[in-house]
Order: structure tokens, then C-alpha cells, then sequence
């Protein structure tokens, strides 16, 4: 399998995302066998850098995979990110209509391949961006906006760490499966999910095989791919792969700045005001250290502590962690029914394994160099793993995060990254006597860009390179 | 408070639906005010929904419908409010006198309405009038609120004194003077009476043991040696009937489910499907009276009837959220159920003994939901803003806003705002 399953390179801070098609198939391919024993695996240890390959439905068909074969994808991968229905459940309405993006949408150039290059540093980053663009160059085309993650630490835009809260593969050693540096704790049944979770061809959640693409049998004369079970006479493409989910999230922080500081503001005729920390707390459900607001509803302590809560026996009513919190709403955990194990069990069947990063530059004020000024452009590259778009990416951004009734609330989404309505949305945090209501939430977060893409694995990759034409 | 969960399933001929697919997509493109069936102006109908059933022999109309009050009033309604919309619908089908002569068309209709096998109902108990009243309460009582805040009426406040605010505040609005009282959901003869029923029939069930455990121990036989070798959908849902279905999701908080399916051939499969439906419906009526269906909140009407004949299972649901999350719940929490029903119709996922696997397998149920699900031509929803949560709250509101409450009730009370 390719490293981006087990590890998010948290060594290599530096990356650079290019978006290609697929100039000349038959050198694509031959591009494609050379640098499939180099892609980075699972099983590498120390590299100086890391290549990642992922493909599109589009980009597979341009390199010769046949219709037959094209056919075993899922639906959301043929049809692509952007259809009306899928734009209006993932919240790519009016600021984020594909029609406005920078690269994936309608207006722009279609795209066939995710090229990822991991580096420990900038001047190792164009050394070894120089040296692919020469190995690929006739055979692919870069089509999209340069594009650059950087690792800060650990901590996103809003100013908030982040990636703390991951899906653990069960029976797999607990690597950094973050891009924290911190010693990882062992994984709990807060996280414990089937390996079909993200993997292809293993046992999922419902103990059934992810099923991935097959080819026909006799398509694979060299059997470089292992048998699909499920589908007598064809061998599996998708073994050890995954389905990529990536888009690009514009962050407004000034904004974001302004309302907690207004809401901060307005909180305080009751006489015990929230600070503007605290208010953005409430939005997200964790502090800035990363901390849990349901283990410690008070004040930041510091540093991220344990993730090994839950909601229901504490915290139904959200007083600590608010319903509609960012990280509660990505994961309910043992929240969603009365039964706390049935809630947990079935939450569970909906992670995604992030992999994203930030770009552009943190807000600095005043600013010390280009980038970090307010106007700057700047958010989070948003990757994540699963076996299901549907049940799985999909289904927590339109049932969970962009759910305007999700746990009971009446008329808002997700107050960080939700597609807020034109005038402004609502923020309820409950309190005593009763809640305290913020209006005026602004879209905080715009879709500027965004694919899906199927991440083989490394035999699947040499199959791909043996294609013929 | 009666209220009607049914259809009206006609035959159309061939030639009439060009016709009515034209009438149906006029009422589809706006369902509340349309010209043919302006459902927003029957106050009484919480959800309808026209599907057209097609290459099942002749082609059906379905018509759905959930109103306050009984089948027979909610269709008198409609033909002295909406006849040329009913000429349009039922032209071409055999026998209709007409929306003139009124009694005739009310009768037409009536013997072709089709009655649950077993259905829900998640807002027990509450019309479409109260409904209504209740949301506005819930909006009212939150601008009050947040001009109280704002003006410093929260601050130092005790919980006590809050709820007197907001109980001032509405005794002072004569338009909300009916949020002084409550009426229950449920009378208690009508507890009673579903209660009855299911004791009744377990002590049927039970009376007639000597009789029932040879019939149900050769049957288990015979119905695994037909599960074994039953038909199951082989691979994915056709792509395009997929999209066209999800083209038609996911505008309002709640989305609408519908499916035509053949109940597997024999005497067997159509004795079981009617006994399941028939204690699925026993149960239902008395557990499933707040709000909930099992553990599944979501549900404000479904049904299942089997039409054509007993030919054919229809299941209609009107649920909140996406599709997605509603086979999600329904593979978690319920599968068993589903399965005791399901099973009897033709390429359901493997099933043992009824109820076992079956929808269980997620992925594969998932499958055969899709491509057995119909296309619904037009749906109308009376609220496209509520979910069955923010309507059992704003009643829970309404219920508290007067009642006695000690601290414990009053904070509770208070964190439903």
C-alpha cells in the first residue's frame, strides 16, 4: 500500500500537489513502471522524501484501463465531486460553487493524476520536484494552480491544532497516525475501526470485503494482482489501495477573528462573559492546545491531554461540548442514540483517515513577510482516506457537519466550516439559566478546489504501468 | 386524533401516460401551489407523494397520502377542491365518472384506496394545525429570549424567573392564548384499544399453539429450503436510476423513499409477508407511539401495503435526512425487522430464518434498496423545515411552558430553547 495509509509524513513538513493529466498514454504508463518501485510504501522507514500517485476515474480511462474494468468504480468516483446533487449535499453552494473553482471544477481542465511529493525541507522539495518534472515530463501535463501544504506544527488556521482525533486500523501497531509529534497513546474503542474501513479488500465494519475495482483474470497474465473473492474470474486493482478524497478549503481568519470577538463581546451583558478563546472553543469543541472541551469545559489546559472520551454519559446535553461543535459533529461518538454502545458502534461507521495540511501562511499581525498578511490567501488542504465515499466522507459532510437539524438543532450547521446562509447563521451554545444564542456566523471556510481519486496500491500501480493501449 | 395513512393505487392504460407524465412533472415543478394538485391548500395533508409504477403488468398510479382526519374526508377534500386536477390524474383510467358528479368520484376513489399492512406515524397524535402553532410558538419564544438577553432580562436571572418571563411573554400575545392548555398526543381509550389489539392477538397466537407449532415447524422447513436457493441481486444498481433518483434528493430537511417490489412467488412467501406486516403493525401501535420507530427518530410517515393483487409489496417512507442515513440507521438498529418483511420480496440479500442477514449486509441491502427504489414523480411536504426532533421538542415546549415543574423539570424545560 502506498505511505499515505499509515503514516501523514509529519517529518516531512514540506509538500507540493500536483495536478496532472495524462499527456501521452503509452509514456504515462512507461513513467508509471519506473516509478512504481519508488513510490513510498507503508513499510518505508527514514526517506528523504516521499511520492505519492492517485488517479482519477478520468485519468484511469486515459491510461488505458478498459471500459469493463472502468466499470467495477464506485459511482461517486465515475461521476466525480462535482454532479448537482453532490454539490448541494457537500455545501458547494454559492461562495463554493465549483463553478467559482481553482481547479476541479467545471471551468477548469480535467484532471487524471494526483502527483504528491513529501520533502523535510524547501530546498529538498525543489530538488526533488526538479528531478520528477524531468522523469515526466512528456508523458504528463501539470493542469492545475501550484499548490503547497506546510506542516505548522500540528496547528491549522483558525489557530486551533488539529488532526488529533484519527480512525485506528485494528491489529495494526498505532504509528504516528497523526501529524502530532507526541508520543501516540494506545488506541481505544473510540477509534478501533475494521481495516476495510480504509483499505480495500479487507474486512470492513460489516465484516464484509471493501470491494475496490477488479480487472478481468486474463487481463492480468503476470498475476500481478491477488484474486477478488466477490468476483469469480477477476483479480482485485484495489487491493491494499484507497479512495482519496482531497479539497482545497479556503479559511477566512480575520472573519473568524471578528465574530468570536463579537460574540465575545455580546456575551458579556450576562456578567459572565466568554472570551473570544473560548467562544471559538465552544465553535470547535476543542481549545487551541487541542484539548477536549467535554474533558475540560473551563479552561485550555495547556496541552491536547487524552482523546479517549465520550458525550453520552456526561455531556448529552452538550453544556461542556456543544451539539454542534466542529469535532463533535465530525464524530459523535457514543452521542447520536440512547444506547451509548449502539451509538458508538454506529459512528464508527463513518471515519474518514485524515491526511491534510495546511497552506499559505498563519495570520501574523503585523506581518513579518509576505503571506502573512490578513488579505493572504490561506486554509487547509483537506485529504482523507476511506473505502466509501458515501457512508464514510460524504455522509459525515452532509449528515453530520452541513446538517442544519443535526442532533436536534434547528436551523444551523456547523458553525466553523458550515455553508452559512447569506445574512449569517446561528451559533447556540447551551448555558444556565438558559442558552446563549450568536447570530451573524459568517462562511468561514469556501471550497476553492476539490476531487476524488482512487490511491492504489503498489502492485496495482505496476499493473496499471503494463497496460496496453 | 385520527389520522389516515394510505393510497390510492388506479390502473393506467397505456395510452394515457404520456399524459399523466406530462400532469405529474407540472406537479412536481411546485408541489404546494401547482395547478392541478395544490397540496399547501389542503390543510389536513401533512405529506403526499404520486409514483407511477410501471412494467408490472398494466402501469399504476400510486397515490399517497397522510392527513389529519379519515381517508374518506381527505379525499372528499379533494374533489371539491382539486376535480380537474383529479380528471388529469385518473382521465385515462377504467371507470372514472368524472370530478363533476361528486359522490361518484369520491366512491371511485374509495374502493380504490389501499389500507396499511403496517405503518408509522412519528408525530403521534398531532395535526398539521398543530404542528404549525407549535413551530411559531418555538420561533417566538426564541425572539423573546434573545431581546430579553440583549436588554439585560437574562443576566443574574434564575432559572425560576426565566420560565416566568417566557410564561408573561406568552400570556401577553392573545394570538398564542392557545399555548395555555395542552392537549394529550394519544387519548386513553386509544392506548387502550391498540394495547388490546396486540394482547388479543397473542392470546390468539396462544390459544391456538396446539395448531400454530406444526404449521410454523413444517413451514420454517420449507422456507429455509426456499432461502437457500432464492434469487439475490447480482452486483451495483444501474448508474443512470441512481442519478435520477438523487437528483430528486435532498432539497428540504426531509427526503421520500418509495418502492414497487414483487413478493417472491408461492402460497409461503405470501402468508408470511401478511403475518409479518400484521405484527409488525401490533407492535408498532404500542411502542412506537413517541416519535420513535425502534431506535429510529427520523420517521414522520411510512407505510407498507401489499398492492395489485397481493402481488406486489409498496413501501412509502417519509423521513428526515438523506438516504444514506436512513438505510445507515435502519442497517444498524433494525435490520432484523426489515428483514422479517423484506425477505418475502424477490432478490433481497441472503437471508436465514426470516429475519437473519438479510440487511444486515450493509453494502449489498444498500444495493437492492437502490435499485428497487421507484421514482417518486412528485412529493409535497407541509413543513420542509422540521424534523421529527424540532417537532417533538416544540411540543415538549409547548407541554412544559404551564405545566409544574420542580428545578430539575425547569432546567430541562429550558435547555429545549
Amino acid at each position: 500500500m502506498q505511505g499515505l495509509v499509515s503514516r501523514a509524513y509529519g517529518q516531512l513538513p514540506c509538500a507540493r500537489y500536483l495536478l496532472c493529466s495524462v499527456a501521452d498514454p503509452a509514456a504515462a504508463r512507461t513513467w508509471l513502471g519506473q516509478v512504481a518501485p519508488g513510490v513510498s510504501t507503508a513499510a518505508d522507514r527514514d526517506e528523504g522524501c516521499a511520492l505519492l500517485v492517485a488517479f482519477t476515474y478520468a485519468g484511469l480511462a486515459a491510461l488505458g484501463l478498459d471500459d469493463e474494468s472502468l466499470a467495477t468504480l464506485p459511482r461517486p468516483l465515475h461521476e466525480g465531486m462535482v454532479t448537482a446533487h453532490r454539490s448541494r449535499i457537500l455545501g458547494d453552494t454559492g461562495p463554493s460553487d465549483p463553478s467559482g473553482w481553482r481547479w476541479g471544477g467545471p471551468a477548469n481542465p480535467a484532471i487524471h493524476l494526483l502527483v504528491v511529493i513529501y520533502a523535510p525541507d524547501e530546498a529538498e522539495l525543489e530538488r526533488e520536484l526538479g528531478e520528477r518534472r524531468k522523469a515526466f515530463a512528456g508523458a504528463l501535463a501539470e493542469v492545475g494552480p501550484p499548490i503547497d501544504g506546510l506542516l505548522n506544527g500540528g496547528t491549522e488556521h483558525f489557530g486551533f491544532a488539529d488532526g488529533l482525533s484519527q480512525p485506528v486500523i485494528k491489529g495494526w501497531p498505532r504509528r504516528t497516525a497523526s501529524v502530532r509529534p507526541a508520543a501516540p497513546p494506545p488506541p481505544t474503542k473510540w477509534e478501533e475501526v475494521n481495516p476495510g474501513e480504509i483499505l480495500l479488500g479487507y474486512p470492513d465494519n460489516y465484516e464484509k470485503p471493501a470491494e475496490g475495482p477488479t480487472v478481468a483474470g486474463r487481463g492480468d497474465a503476470r498475476s500481478l494482482l491477488p484474486v477478488a473473492p466477490w468476483a469469480p474470474g477477476r483479480r482485485h486493482l484495489g487491493h491494499n489501495g484507497s479512495f482519496l478524497v482531497f479539497r482545497q478549503l479556503a479559511q477566512d481568519v480575520p472573519a473568524f477573528r471578528r465574530f468570536t470577538g463579537a460574540a465575545s463581546q455580546a456575551s458579556a451583558v450576562r456578567g459572565t462573559p466568554l472570551s473570544a478563546e473560548k467562544v471559538g472553543a465552544k465553535m470547535i469543541g476543542r481549545w487551541p492546545s487541542g484539548a477536549a472541551l467535554a474533558v475540560s469545559p473551563d479552561a485550555d489546559p495547556g496541552e491536547a491531554g487524552t482523546n479517549d472520551f465520550g458525550y453520552h454519559d456526561d455531556d448529552q446535553a452538550g453544556f461542556k461540548c456543544p451539539a454542534g461543535a466542529h469535532v463533535r459533529r465530525s464524530n459523535p461518538r457514543d452521542s447520536s442514540s440512547e444506547s451509548a454502545d449502539k451509538a458508538l458502534v454506529s459512528s464508527k461507521n463513518h471515519r474518514v483517515l485524515r491526511r491534510g495540511r495546511p497552506y499559505g501562511l498563519p495570520l501574523v499581525d503585523p506581518p513579518t513577510k509576505p503571506g502573512e498578511e490578513a488579505g493572504a490567501d490561506r486554509g487547509l488542504l483537506f485529504l482523507c482516506l476511506n473505502s466509501d465515499f458515501e457512508r464514510q466522507f460524504e455522509f459525515v459532510q452532509h449528515t453530520w457537519l452541513d446538517n442544519g437539524f443535526f442532533a436536534g438543532l434547528c436551523g444551523e450547521v456547523d458553525p466553523v466550516v458550515g455553508p452559512q446562509p447569506a445574512g449569517g447563521g446561528i451559533l447556540t451554545v447551551p448555558d444556565a439559566p438558559v442558552r446563549r444564542r450568536f447570530t451573524g456566523v459568517e462562511r468561514f471556510v469556501t471550497t476553492v478546489g476539490g476531487a476524488y481519486f482512487f490511491l492504489p496500491g503498489i502492485r496495482a500501480l505496476r499493473y496499471l504501468a503494463s497496460l496496453d493501449g | 386524533m385520527t389520522q389516515a395513512v394510505f393510497t390510492v393505487v388506479a390502473g393506467i392504460p397505456d395510452a394515457g401516460l404520456d399524459n399523466l407524465r406530462g400532469v405529474l412533472d407540472e406537479i412536481r415543478a411546485d408541489p404546494p401551489e401547482n395547478k392541478w394538485l395544490p397540496f399547501a391548500h389542503f390543510d389536513r395533508v401533512h405529506f403526499a407523494s404520486l409514483m407511477l409504477a410501471e412494467g408490472l403488468g398494466p402501469s399504476l398510479l400510486i397515490l399517497e397520502l397522510n392527513a389529519d382526519g379519515t381517508a374518506a374526508d381527505c379525499l372528499a377534500v379533494l374533489v371539491a377542491e382539486a376535480g380537474p386536477g383529479l380528471d388529469a390524474l385518473f382521465a385515462g383510467s377504467e371507470g372514472w365518472p368524472g370530478s363533476t358528479g361528486a359522490a361518484a368520484a369520491r366512491s371511485w376513489l374509495e374502493d380504490r384506496i389501499v389500507r396499511p399492512g403496517a405503518y408509522h406515524i412519528g408525530a403521534t397524535g398531532r395535526t398539521h394545525e398543530r404542528i404549525r402553532q407549535e413551530a411559531r410558538l418555538h420561533d417566538e419564544i426564541q425572539r423573546f429570549l434573545d431581546a430579553e438577553e440583549v436588554a439585560g432580562g437574562i443576566t443574574g436571572a434564575s432559572p425560576a424567573s426565566v420560565r416566568s418571563l417566557v410564561q408573561d411573554f406568552v400570556r401577553g400575545d392573545p394570538s398564542l392564548a392557545w399555548a395555555r392548555t395542552s392537549p394529550p398526543r394519544q387519548t386513553a381509550s386509544e392506548r387502550m384499544g391498540h394495547r388490546a389489539r396486540l394482547y388479543g392477538a397473542i392470546a390468539a397466537a396462544v390459544l391456538l399453539l396446539p395448531v400454530l407449532v406444526p404449521i410454523v415447524a413444517v413451514g420454517a422447513v420449507v422456507l429455509r429450503m426456499k432461502e437457500r436457493t432464492d434469487k439475490v441481486q447480482d452486483g451495483p444498481p444501474d448508474p443512470d436510476h441512481v442519478r435520477r433518483l438523487q437528483d430528486e434528493e435532498d432539497f428540504a430537511a426531509q427526503n421520500h423513499l418509495a418502492s414497487v417490489i414483487p413478493v417472491k412467488p408461492g402460497l409461503v412467501r405470501k402468508v408470511l409477508l401478511r403475518t409479518v406486516l400484521l405484527a409488525v403493525n401490533l407492535i408498532a401501535r404500542v411502542s412506537a407511539t413517541n416519535g420513535r420507530l425502534g431506535d429510529i427518530p427520523s420517521i414522520h410517515f411510512a407505510h407498507w401495503s401489499m398492492i395489485n393483487d397481493n402481488r406486489h409489496l409498496l413501501f412509502v417512507s417519509n423521513f428526515d435526512g438523506s438516504w444514506e442515513s436512513y438505510l445507515g440507521d435502519f442497517i444498524d438498529k433494525a435490520a432484523t425487522g426489515l428483514t422479517a418483511v423484506w425477505s418475502n420480496t424477490v432478490e433481497f440479500p441472503r437471508t436465514r430464518f426470516l429475519a437473519f442477514d438479510g440487511a444486515a449486509d450493509g453494502p449489498r441491502f444498500r444495493a437492492w434498496a437502490r435499485a428497487k427504489q421507484c421514482s417518486t414523480r412528485a412529493w409535497y411536504t407541509a413543513y420542509p423545515g422540521s424534523t421529527m426532533a424540532t417537532i417533538d421538542n416544540n411540543t415538549s415546549i409547548r407541554e412544559g411552558l404551564f405545566a409544574t415543574l420542580d428545578e430539575k423539570g425547569t432546567a430541562e424545560w429550558l435547555a429545549r430553547l
